[in-house]
């Protein structure tokens, strides 16, 4: 596990305005790059929270302004948009609104499945939005050890 | 009609980390039962309580969406890829 991610700041900032247009709703992205290479792109991807909800309330229980879920077939899109760039997925971008930047019980147990990481050496950033604006981001990681998310440096460059 | 299965990387534990997989069926529901007899453990993430694919994970036969063709009803043919993904989601 790494103890600091680096994101170049055009990505950076690429997440922040993302939070900002969907504000108040969360917005929700990927962070792709070659597997030992940088950070390279921030895809944005439409939050399908109300669908789903709207098509099975026993699964997904929160509005847009409160959660996220990927579209199903834009994360596809992107993921297959992805693989032949050679890229993986190094990171799930999503943001908070009013709330502060913080890896909630919620993301929590969305990043695993089955108990296990979804992405096992992705990084989860959580955009702060306050008023429309973004105003900050913190990082996470799985930390395999202690079997949790645990809070890492974000240096933007 | 054997076709491609594609596992996620969360399942793959359970599949002695193979990527993908084969299995024979005539439709999405029959190529997940299938699996779900090699691999048990797979069955119960991937099928509700009541039988049904859970909704919280994606299935796309190639490139599509199978909420969009017909369902776990979806007939398949050989040299179909199925791929598994959980939604990507959290609050």
């Amino acid at each position: 596990m790494t103890a600091t991610v680096r994101l170049a700041r055009a990505l950076y900032e690429t997440i922040l305005r993302d939070g900002e247009k969907a504000a108040p709703r969360e917005a929700c992205g990927f962070l792709f790059g070659a597997p030992d290479g940088p950070i390279a792109e921030a895809v944005p991807i439409r939050n399908a929270a109300e669908e789903m909800r709207a098509e099975s309330p026993g699964e997904f229980q929160r509005s847009a302004e409160t959660g996220y879920v990927m579209d199903p077939k834009e994360q596809l899109r992107a993921l297959r948009a992805a693989d032949e760039k050679g890229f993986t997925v190094r990171g799930v971008y999503h943001s908070h609104v009013e709330v502060g930047a913080y890896f909630s019980a919620e993301d929590r147990t969305r990043a695993l499945f089955d108990g296990e990481p979804m992405f096992p050496d992705a990084v989860w950033v959580v955009a702060d939005i306050r008023q429309k604006r973004g105003v900050g981001a913190k990082a996470f990681a799985w930390n395999p050890s202690g079997r949790e998310f645990v809070e890492i440096a974000l240096e933007i460059i | 009609m054997p076709i491609t299965v594609r596992i996620p990387t969360p399942l793959r534990k359970i599949t002695g980390d193979k990527a993908e997989i084969s299995a024979t069926g005539h439709s999405v529901m029959e190529i997940v039962d299938a699996v779900g007899k090699t691999y048990p453990e797979l069955a119960v993430r991937l099928k509700d309580e009541k039988g049904g694919l859970r909704r919280y994970v994606n299935f796309f036969l190639n490139d599509e969406d199978i909420r969009d063709l017909k369902g776990a009803e979806t007939p398949v043919k050989d040299g179909d890829t199925l791929s598994i993904m959980p939604a990507i989601a959290g609050g």
